[in-house]
């Protein structure tokens, strides 16, 4: 039975960060991996009409991001069962309990130091929701790196420091 | 057409269409509300006339007293009052009054008509009077005044107000039309200003995001690409003879300086040494040339092959470490995908070897020996080859130059290379369809990107 682990995102290759950590604690066992964005939806009748979540989400994604995330599944093909992009956009504690329980979620993964980078004005930080959950929520370490050549490039995934 | 005439035309049709059917709609509902209206008018003039003739208690004289003073007499008016004729007497009744039979009919079965012969307007009722069973027809006839000079004056006011609106039109649309064109204009004006010889001009961008702009921006972008590649042609030329001109200038100036008087014989062995070495340089960059150039070209058609990227990897390593003995390159096959499916690339497995080592070897040059990381990864399309160094970096404003043939860069001085390596790499991984990022930070480094996409080899 594959464990499934939620792991929020900002769609940088940095955050995937988080991925490489926890698939490498979990060593071998198959998982359902969920990266989870989370923003507040606008309130207007007419975007709501027209919204599409997978649109959304996939204007969110640069071509690197995608191209990043398919190496981590490549490379981890037989321990990754599923993979998703989904997202949160709840306000309160309980709204993402019912998230974690609706995706049946056994374990967050977060980063300690790494700051979600909140490119949207709608978007907020997942983080503290995480911390408070009731699932496990298990805090990924690794030394931000800045000013490197390969920053927001593909490359930036293959020489980013290990995560602890 | 030009653009113009056409937004011209388009606009003035799309008017010019609805005004008429506007007008065409009024003038309808106009004419057909003056005959209800006026067929009431007659009904009612029937009706108490009727009242007035046939009727007879103390009422009359008041309707005789309203009929008299608030309706007014209407030209031709006429009125018959008839008993309900029958058969035959129905047939000459309808020829006296000159009216078809079947206005008669439709009076007898309806309890009223209407009819129109041209301009004059008949209405008919069926009146049947309280005090007696006998049965009357009384038919008023007159003539429609408010439609003949009404309707004729509407119709006047509508024909001269289509045609004042017209001009209105089609002074609109003109305007329109050179309002839209206008800023097409100034673009090519502007464009046919800039020749080869001004490739420094750019077209200037309205604040505002539109389609225009986007134009304005896309024939910017396209300058300076052009901008770039005419100087690199330019760069190209220099720096090329520059590069031939320094060994052939030694080796011009030691033998000058050897023949200028007679010589021990081992004074002519060293000049001799020096000559071939710089002729061996020069034997070299001609070489590298010949190789760019072969390269370079599209059409000819080369063998390719399933290479094993990361073997390939290892055999470079190998190269690399016979040319650079105390090199320090770390090969990091972590995020090698499970499936060696997506190892495989179709390509060339010489030209492969010899682009990557021109990338790992620049690496280890730049970098004097220090830590040379190249690790490799594959998408589901492509295969990713990236090769990070902790050296000297590329300026930034030198970064588009690097793929110029002999460009080198500006803190470049101390190592030697003639800059045709990079160059030769790019033509190599274009041909097999990839692409090269080169990334840098002065002083941190070099990041170096080959994607190649991946052959779809079965196992």
């Amino acid at each position: 039975m594959a464990n499934t682990i939620l792991i929020p995102t900002d769609f940088t290759i940095e955050s995937l960060n988080v991925v490489k950590g926890a698939l490498r604690q979990l060593d071998g066992e198959e998982v359902n991996l969920i990266l989870v964005y989370s923003a507040h939806l606008s309130d207007c009748i007419t975007d709501l009409l027209f919204f599409s979540k997978k649109k959304y989400l996939e204007d969110l994604q640069n071509e690197k991001f995608k191209e990043a995330c398919e190496i981590l599944l490549n490379k981890y093909a037989s321990q990754i069962n599923s993979f998703s992009i989904d997202l949160f956009t709840g306000n309160y504690q309980s709204t993402f309990h019912n998230f974690l329980l609706g995706n049946k979620v056994d374990a967050i993964f977060i980063p300690k130091s790494y700051k979600l980078k909140l490119g949207q004005k709608q978007s907020f930080d997942l983080l503290p929701y995480c911390r408070k959950s009731p699932v496990q929520c298990v805090e990924i370490d690794w030394n931000e790196t800045r000013n490197v050549p390969e920053k927001d490039k593909v490359a930036e995934l293959f020489f980013m420091p290990n995560p602890v | 057409m030009k653009i113009t005439t056409r937004i011209l035309l388009l606009l003035t049709g799309v008017f010019l269409s609805l005004i008429l059917l506007l007008s065409g709609f009024i003038y309808y509902a106009s004419a057909n509300y003056s005959f209800e209206d006026f067929y009431k008018r007659l009904e009612i003039r029937a009706a108490t006339t009727a009242k007035i003739y046939l009727e007879d208690n103390q009422d009359i004289n008041a309707i005789k007293e309203v009929r008299q003073s608030y309706l007014e007499q209407l030209p031709k008016e006429d009125i018959q009052i008839m008993l309900t004729p029958y058969g035959d007497s129905l047939r000459i009744k309808a020829s006296q009054l000159n009216v078809p039979i079947k206005f008669l009919d439709d009076i007898k079965r309806e309890g009223s008509a209407n009819y129109r012969k041209q301009n004059l307007f008949y209405t008919g009722i069926r009146y049947k009077p309280s005090d007696t069973n006998k049965d009357y027809l009384v038919i008023v006839s007159a003539e429609n005044y408010y439609f003949t000079h009404h309707i004729t004056y509407l119709r006047n006011l509508l024909i001269s107000a289509l045609i004042i609106s017209l001009v209105l039109v089609l002074l609109i649309s003109f305007w329109i039309s050179r309002k839209i064109v206008q800023p097409l204009q100034d673009i090519t004006t502007r464009v046919k200003d800039i020749s080869s010889e001004n490739l420094n001009l750019r077209l200037k961008a309205s604040e505002n995001e539109d389609e225009l702009s986007t134009l304005t921006k896309t024939f910017n972008d396209m300058l300076d690409r052009l901008e770039a590649a005419f100087e690199t042609q330019k760069n190209f030329v220099s720096n090329a003879s520059h590069e031939l001109n320094t060994p052939l200038t030694s080796i011009i100036g030691e033998a000058d300086v050897i023949l200028s008087k007679p010589r021990q014989p081992h004074e002519y062995q060293e000049a001799i040494l020096a000559i071939l070495e710089e002729a061996e340089k020069l034997n070299k960059k001609t070489q590298a040339l010949l190789f760019l150039a072969q390269t370079g070209y599209n059409g000819k058609v080369l063998k390719f092959d399933k290479v094993r990227i990361d073997q390939l990897v290892l055999d470079v390593k190998e190269t690399v470490d016979k040319i650079y003995p105390t090199n320090r390159v770390i090969i990091d096959f972590s995020f090698l995908p499970e499936s060696p499916e997506k190892l495989k690339v179709k390509g060339n497995e010489q030209l492969l070897h010899l682009a990557l080592s021109n990338v790992i070897m620049n690496a280890c040059k730049y970098s004097n020996n220090d830590t040379v990381r190249v690790s490799l990864g594959a998408s589901s399309q492509q295969i990713i080859i990236v090769v990070k160094d902790l050296g000297i970096g590329i300026p930034e404003n030198e970064i588009k130059y690097i793929y110029d043939p002999f460009f080198r860069a500006s803190n470049t001085k101390r190592f030697e290379g003639y800059g045709i390596g990079l160059p030769i790499t790019r033509n190599v991984v274009k041909m097999h369809d990839g692409e090269i990022v080169v990334s840098s930070v002065l002083n941190q480094g070099v990041t170096v990107e080959i994607k190649l996409p991946v052959g779809n080899y079965k196992l």
